[in-house]
């Protein structure tokens, strides 16, 4: 599973095979289960599919962006 | 109408793989139905039979056992589907489908590719006279052309990662400061 962060309340994903036309870096956040998420882009955490980012997420995924461009590169060659 | 990516766009509601084909057949739950051809899915695939044990995993050394597609499911989060192989599970995030089957989601990719191009570009010029830098002198340092440092910080230029972590480590910054608090 590529799940790269969890901090209990939120789960951060980025998936291998999941490049796109416009090479757009992002990963995906859930929380509160499966029912919410939302894909953002990286490293600027601009919301690309999804609910914005509750405010306690956004400063998770912020103060991790580099594990995660890190991971992108190596799952996304 | 701008179509609301929201969590129906982005859940199955029903996945099948269409052997004779080499098809899966989508359905989200807000009732958006593709076709679409597993190779440009998993374009690793496609330069023999599917499965075959020299394909490759992307971001793994290891090599492919074949999939069993007779098995493939929707994952937990129901926006994953999930296609088993003998030793692994090979994951198709929802947005990758999308952006193969659906002209609308590329579009809407467009358009947050330059917003994130305008974004990152202004926090470049922010950072870059912050550090009392002219576009020639952060150009020199990064080893690019003036013309990359003026387009990238007008937005005009969807910045790869490589470029962006090199201008962060050129001036000092951390990634996170990409990001608005």
């Amino acid at each position: 599973m590529p799940k790269i962060l969890d901090s209990g309340k939120f789960r951060v994903y980025i998936y291998a095979n999941d490049d796109n036309p416009h090479h757009l870096l992002h990963c995906h956040v859930y929380w509160d289960g499966n029912d919410h998420a939302s894909v953002v882009s990286l490293p600027d955490l601009g919301v690309i599919a999804g609910e914005a980012l509750p405010r306690a997420a956004r400063r998770y995924v912020r103060a991790n962006v580099d594990v995660l461009m890190a991971a992108w590169r190596r799952l996304n060659p | 109408m701008k179509k609301n990516w929201d969590r129906a766009a982005m859940r199955f509601a029903s996945a099948r793989y269409i052997d004779r084909q080499g098809m899966l057949d989508v359905t989200f739950e807000n009732g958006d139905q593709f076709l679409v051809a597993v190779e440009s899915v998993l374009p690793w695939l496609s330069d023999g039979p599917f499965a075959r044990p020299a394909s490759r995993v992307a971001g793994s050394a290891a090599p492919l056992a074949p999939l069993d597609w007779a098995k493939l499911r929707i994952g937990e989060t129901g926006d994953v589907l999930e296609v088993p192989a003998s030793d692994t599970v090979i994951e198709i995030p929802w947005d990758r489908i999308r952006s193969i089957a659906d002209p609308e989601f590329r579009a809407h990719l467009a358009d947050r590719a330059d917003e994130r191009a305008r974004r990152i570009g202004g926090r470049i010029r922010a950072m870059r006279l912050e550090a009392g830098l002219t576009p020639v002198a952060l150009a020199e340092k990064v080893g690019v052309s003036r013309e990359v440092v003026t387009n990238l910080e007008a937005g005009k230029i969807e910045p790869e990662s490589d470029l962006i972590e090199h201008i962060a480590i050129v001036l000092g910054r951390r990634l996170r400061e990409f990001t608005e608090e």
